[in-house]
This record gives C-alpha cells, sequence and structure tokens, in this order.
C-alpha cells in the first residue's frame, strides 16, 4: 500500500501526456460537384444518382463516404477509396424511400492522410441531400382498400337489394 | 532426450517452410469475394487477376477518359494483367494517351513523381519500356530518390513507403539491378519503416498500415526477396497484413479498433500481395512472343514495312519480315561481309543506302552481328549516314471537326530528342511546316482517320500516329461513350472545395494544465462559398481539451468565400484532472457547407 502511495506520489507530478504525433506536414483536400442533391423520387422505387469527389490536394488521401441519416434508404458505392492528387471518383447513390414525404440529410465524404497515427486534422464536406418522394402511403394504400372493398360490399348489398324487391313486386 | 527435441523443432521448422505457400495464400479467395461486391476498378481488376480469378467485369475499362498520367498508366495495367491489348480494347489507345504525358523529360505532373513510377510500369507492361517515355521517368526518378533512399509521392517532400516501392518496382522493370545502390538504399529505407508488429508505416513513426504493408510486400517480391524475412518479434509485413482481414474478407486499412475512421480500400492492394504478385501483374503480349522484335523499313518515299518479327540479328528481321510485308531484298556478300544493297526499288547508290537504328542509336557494328536483346526496337531507313531519327506526339489523339490538335516533332541527336525546327509534317499525304519550335496547331474539318507523321528531308520519316476526327469514331467499331470525370455529363455546376494545409497536428509533450497551440490554413477551392464547423473525436484529451479560435470546437464557425484561406487557432489544453499519459490519437474534421 506504502509503495502504492509512493508510485502515486511519483506519478501526479509526471502525468504527461506525451501527444507526440509525425512529423510531416501535409495537407488534405476534398472538392466535391454538384453542390446539392435534390431528388423527386417515387416511393418504393429506386432512384439512382452520381456525384463526383476530387482529391484537390497535392497529395494522395483515403476518402470516406456516408450518408448522415436514412442509411437504409441511401446506398453509397463506392464508400472508401484512395484518389491519388486530383484525380477524381465518380461516386453513386441509389434512393429507395417507401414513404412518400420530404427528407432532407447530408451526405459526408471526409478527406485523411494516409499516415495513421497521432492527431490528425481531416477535411470533410457535408453535401446536402433532400428527396422529394411522391405517391401514395401505405396508409392510405389500406385506408383505399377498405373504402374500396366497403364500397364494393355496398354495391353486391344494394344489387341484392334490389333484385328481391323486384321479385317482390313480381309475385 | 536432446536428440528428440531437436528432430521436434527441425520437423516443426520443415513443416512451417513446406506450408508457407499455403499460409501466404491464406484468405485470397475470400479477398477476391470482397472486390467483387464493390466498384470495379483497375486495382480491383488486377487483383482479381492475381487471385486467379475468371469472369472478371472488364466493362469499366472502356472509355476512360483521364486528366492524369497515372488514370491511364492504371488502366493499361489492368489491361495488360487481364491479357488484353490497351491499344486496341477500348476506341482509345491508351498507350498513346499515356505518352502524351511526356513533358520536361518526365511523365505526367512534373511536381509528381508516383507517376513517373506507374507510366514505367504500364509501359513495361506493353513491352515498352524501352520507349523514350519510360527513359524519361526512369532518369527523373533517379534524379529525385532522396538522401534517406526513398521517394515521396512529389518532389522534394520527405520519403514515404508506399512511393519508394513504387519506384523500386519501376527501376527494377526499367533495368536497374536489385543489387544497384539505387535500390539498396531504397531498401534500407523500406526495412527502417518496419514496425514491430512487423507491418510497415507509411512515413517513419506513424502506425503500420495495409496500403503499406501491401505495397511493400509486392516491392520485395520483385527484388527477389521473401517479405516474410524481415521478421520483428516473430512478425513480418504478411503475418501483419494477414491480421487485418476480416470475415467478409476485406482487409482493414489499420489494426480494428485503432481508428475509428478505419476502411477498407486497400483490399485490392492486399489481394496482389497475398497472392505473391507485384507489378506489373501481367504483361500483355500482342504478337509479343519472346525471341520477337519491333520492326519498321522506311523507304525512300513510304513506310515498307511496320512490324514485329522474330530473328537473332537485326539483319535476320529484313530477311524474315519480307513475306509478312511483301518486299523483295538483296544482299549481297562483301569483303567486310554481307550488305543491303537494295529493298525494293531503293538500291543504294552514291551518298544512299539503307542503314539502321536500334533504339534509335546507330550501333557501331553491322547489321549482321548485331545480336538483338529483349525489348529492342530496329529501324531501317534509306538515305544518307548522319540522318537522325523523328517522332511525332499529339496532344490529343480524338478532336471534333474544326477543333485544334498540337503536334510536335522531334529527333533524336543520340542522346535526347529535341525540337525539329520547320518540320515538315504530313496528314495523310497533304504537307504542313511546324514553327521554329517544332510545333504545329493542326486543325482538321473533315471526319475521317488520318495519319500524321514528320517527314522532313535529311531527317529519317518519324512512326504515324493515327488522329481521328469527328464521329468515325462510333462508325469504326461499336458506339463508344466518354466518360468525363472532370466535370462534364450531368456532374455539371458548381462546386464545393475545402482543403486543410495540416493534416498532422503535433502538440508536443504537454503536462496536464498546459497548452499549446497549432494554426490551420483551411482555403475554399471550390465556386461557392463556404460554412465551416469542426467535430472532434477520439481520445477524450482531444475531445475535451480542443478549441479553435478561443472557442469551443462544436461552436466554431468560419465562412470562406471562393478562392479565400481563413486561419483556425487549434489550440490543446490538456485537462488537470486528466490521469492518463502516453501517445493519445484523435481527429478534427473540419466540415464544409455550401453557403
Amino acid at each position: 500500500m506504502a509503495n502504492r502511495k509512493n508510485f502515486s506520489g511519483l506519478l501526479l507530478p509526471l502525468i504527461l501526456a506525451s501527444l507526440i504525433v509525425g512529423q510531416s506536414v501535409q495537407a488534405v483536400g476534398v472538392g466535391v460537384k454538384p453542390k446539392r442533391i435534390d431528388l423527386q423520387v417515387k416511393a418504393g422505387k429506386a432512384t439512382n444518382t452520381e456525384f463526383l469527389v476530387m482529391n484537390v490536394d497535392e497529395k494522395p488521401a483515403l476518402y470516406q463516404i456516408y450518408p448522415d441519416a436514412l442509411e437504409k434508404a441511401i446506398e453509397i458505392a463506392p464508400t472508401d477509396f484512395l484518389l491519388d492528387a486530383q484525380a477524381s471518383q465518380l461516386v453513386k447513390v441509389q434512393v429507395k424511400i417507401k414513404t412518400p414525404g420530404l427528407f432532407s440529410t447530408n451526405i459526408s465524404i471526409v478527406a485523411r492522410p494516409l499516415e495513421a497515427s497521432g492527431f490528425s486534422a481531416a477535411s470533410g464536406i457535408k453535401l446536402p441531400i433532400t428527396i422529394s418522394s411522391s405517391g401514395w402511403s401505405r396508409w392510405w394504400l389500406i385506408i383505399g382498400l377498405i373504402i374500396l372493398l366497403a364500397a364494393c360490399l355496398g354495391l353486391v348489398f344494394g344489387v341484392k337489394l334490389l333484385y328481391k324487391r323486384k321479385l317482390g313486386i313480381r309475385r | 532426450m536432446r536428440k528428440k527435441i531437436k528432430n521436434f523443432w527441425a520437423g516443426l521448422l520443415m513443416l512451417a517452410f513446406i506450408l508457407q505457400p499455403a499460409l501466404v495464400s491464406a484468405g485470397i479467395p475470400e479477398g477476391a469475394t470482397y472486390l467483387r461486391s464493390q466498384v470495379d476498378d483497375p486495382w480491383i481488376t488486377m487483383a482479381l487477376k492475381a487471385a486467379g480469378e475468371t469472369n472478371i467485369p472488364l466493362g469499366h475499362l472502356r472509355s476512360v477518359s483521364g486528366n492524369l498520367a497515372t488514370d491511364y498508366a492504371k488502366t493499361i495495367l489492368a489491361l495488360a494483367s487481364v491479357g488484353e491489348n490497351p491499344k486496341t480494347f477500348s476506341n482509345v489507345d491508351y498507350v498513346a494517351k499515356l505518352k502524351t504525358y511526356l513533358t520536361d523529360n518526365q511523365m505526367g505532373d512534373k511536381n509528381l513523381l508516383n507517376d513517373d513510377a506507374w507510366s514505367i510500369l504500364a509501359l513495361a507492361s506493353v513491352g515498352e519500356v524501352n520507349s523514350p517515355e519510360a527513359a524519361a521517368a526512369k532518369n527523373f526518378l533517379l534524379a529525385n530518390q532522396n538522401a534517406d533512399g526513398g521517394w515521396s509521392y512529389s518532389v522534394g517532400a520527405g520519403s514515404d513507403t508506399n512511393d519508394t516501392a513504387a519506384a523500386i518496382m519501376a527501376l527494377l522493370e526499367a533495368g536497374v539491378s536489385n543489387g544497384n545502390s539505387v535500390i539498396t538504399a531504397a531498401l534500407a529505407y523500406l526495412q527502417s519503416a518496419q514496425n514491430i508488429d512487423g507491418g510497415i508505416s507509411y512515413q517513419l513513426g506513424s502506425n503500420s498500415d495495409s496500403g503499406s504493408d501491401s505495397w511493400v510486400i509486392s516491392a520485395l517480391i520483385k527484388a527477389g526477396i521473401n517479405p516474410s524475412s524481415w521478421n520483428q518479434n516473430g512478425n513480418n509485413p504478411v503475418t501483419h497484413l494477414q491480421s487485418l482481414q476480416d470475415d467478409d474478407g476485406g482487409f482493414w486499412w489499420v489494426t480494428p479498433g485503432t481508428s475509428e475512421w478505419n476502411n477498407k480500400a486497400m483490399t485490392a492492394f492486399a489481394v496482389i500481395a497475398l497472392s505473391n504478385k507485384t507489378y506489373p501483374v501481367g504483361y500483355y503480349q500482342s504478337g509479343f512472343v519472346p525471341g520477337t522484335y519491333h520492326f519498321r523499313l522506311e523507304g525512300s518515299t513510304s513506310t515498307i514495312c511496320d512490324t514485329q518479327v522474330a530473328g537473332t540479328t537485326a539483319l535476320d528481321l529484313v530477311k524474315n519480315a519480307a513475306s509478312t510485308c511483301g518486299y523483295t531484298y538483296t544482299i549481297t556478300q562483301e569483303s567486310y561481309g554481307p550488305y543491303l544493297r537494295a529493298i525494293n526499288n531503293d538500291q543504294a547508290q552514291g551518298m544512299s543506302g539503307w542503314l539502321y537504328f536500334v533504339d534509335n542509336i546507330s550501333p557501331p557494328v553491322g547489321a549482321d552481328t548485331y545480336i538483338l536483346e529483349e525489348g529492342d526496337e530496329v529501324l531501317f531507313y534509306y538515305g544518307e549516314w548522319g540522318w537522325n531519327p523523328t517522332r511525332l506526339s499529339a496532344s490529343l489523339l480524338e478532336i471534333n471537326p474544326g477543333e485544334a490538335v498540337d503536334v510536335s516533332a522531334q529527333y533524336f541527336n543520340g542522346t535526347d530528342w529535341l525540337p525539329l525546327p520547320n518540320a515538315v509534317v504530313k496528314v495523310n499525304e497533304e504537307v504542313r511546316t511546324a514553327d521554329a519550335l517544332g510545333h504545329l496547331a493542326l486543325t482538321i474539318n473533315q471526319n475521317g482517320f488520318y495519319q500524321v507523321y514528320v517527314d522532313t528531308p535529311g531527317f529519317v520519316r518519324s512512326d504515324k500516329v493515327k488522329i481521328t476526327v469527328g464521329d468515325t469514331v462510333s462508325q469504326e467499331v461499336g458506339l463508344q461513350v466518354e466518360v468525363d470525370q472532370s466535370g462534364g455529363g450531368n456532374i455539371g455546376g458548381e462546386a464545393i472545395a475545402l482543403v486543410v494545409d495540416q493534416s498532422q497536428l503535433n502538440f508536443g509533450t504537454l503536462a496536464p494544465g498546459q497548452t499549446n497551440t497549432r494554426v490551420v490554413n483551411l482555403t475554399n477551392g471550390g465556386t461557392v462559398g463556404l460554412s465551416v464547423g469542426a467535430a472532434v473525436s477520439g481520445d477524450v484529451v482531444f475531445v475535451s481539451g480542443i478549441k479553435i479560435s478561443n472557442q469551443s470546437w462544436a461552436d466554431y464557425t468560419q465562412a470562406i468565400s471562393p478562392n479565400e484561406s481563413k486561419t483556425a487557432e487549434v489550440s490543446l489544453t490538456v485537462p488537470q484532472n486528466y490521469l492518463a499519459s502516453g501517445i493519445k490519437s484523435g481527429e478534427l474534421i473540419f466540415w464544409a457547407t455550401s453557403q
């Protein structure tokens, strides 16, 4: 116990957060075209679009792309890739939303250095994406079907009633 | 007993030796499965080939249009790896496209080195490692080796393992021996970047990663070194790379759990390396069977022959190509040996006769005694002694009617290619004249294919460059679409771009309560105004201790106009109650959104 106390006493003044990282100074950059994505889609149907990611710097970098939300509705390919200086990569986006409505989120594009250590600064772009989904929602479809069914039943019932009355008149 | 123990260890060693290839190959089919689920690119094509896969998708290699030498280099390498001809696979001759990047006696961007290494490898993959373009790139690489033995991505910058590995492979391909001090110094640099986990770091001092492991393994294989022999505490680059494979077959960039932005972008390189493959992964041989050579015969008024033919001596090629190219020849036996007296009607007389070059240099021996070496290109011409070979390059090989293409005429003086002043350039048979620097702005108004070449009196006629004008491209071989990734198509409009001038922030060694500040420049390289914010992740010392421009990183915002730069003062204060010590990692992302 005494030893531990002594150790703590020694340790406390010696607590040095040695935040040593790589020595090189390397820029990292990312460019994206277009500056936003606006999509008109039909609910339940897949719609495709694409955007261009550019390495606007003079060094190769690793790029990662992901949606901030709507992960199940937005598919991106490729999501991770390496780009040489001044090189570009066409990224495909497939949107499939089941319900109608207006949806808005960002696609995040991050450029990171190839060095894997220390505290790094990365460059990122939030590409706004809005999705206007039109069509019948599932609930409206169900309600519509119920109304249609009720109307059909009413019609059958009405015809039957009318037929019975006609028979009654003949008798 | 001792003997038994000795036998046990000997047996174990032998078993390990026998099993080594199987161990190395472990995980390759799984890696290939992962790659098939990804968007195709040239590296994936090479990796699938290296993994022994069949039915490899090649559609993405058609009609590639790039703006970098490496765009064409990697396309050529991918096509060569699967046995397709990069000159004819698409409607675009990718090799000719790549060669247009020869500027200032190097390939591609004169500030970059990686495009030189990959250009050499690409040209080697199609049997053109002795071309002037490859030679220029080789000399440029040799002139830009750093004092530590390595190469950087760009001229004058610090070495990194990835580009050093590429340079080693390129120079070996270009004829530098693996015992040469250039190579041994480079290998020593690579070994100095090996970490205790057996893996290789991108630059000295950083963590091991799968990309660096992969490039270095491939370079070692090319240099004839077993990568497993680079042992560190029982680990080596191969075992480290294998340790990064995930259940889905992909290879993580770094050890899972050590980086929250881990990814599997290096999987293709890993599959190539673990398949014991180096670069080029494969070579395209179009009639390039061993023992055959490129042979061109320039007569007094036209090109008589341009083919690939077998032979032992330079004179053999004249004999052996006659039936293929349909010419007659006369060789007489003189006191000094065989003499090529005539081809067709071009007979030696007066000062004119048949002379030859090998790789554009006049050999000091007769054609009958010149023994051909692999890759030799032989040119016979009818003319006078002292005429220099010429060549022609064009800035574009496909143009629209009325569009200008910059044509450049050069001659070889025995050591360098120099501009040919006032060169006579023929467009099919129409004569044009270049300016004093050998340049000609050529405009063609009619659709069609045009053979463009230098045919200047007193110089040897050049090889022909084919320029396609208009939609003849579609008429030639089906349909063509050119994917313009530089901003055309439906990717139009304005661009958002942000550059952060430092990717590593070194706050030094800090005690609790101490603060250090680093300045970062943020540049808007796009066409729209930016609103920049920040996010910090990683170790708690960063999440709780980082401030940007004297405010919490979460509250930081900065507006930046197009082409404007702003500074951000990033300060780190180690909290007083912080108990941990050692090297910590984290990440600061500057997020940009358009205003």
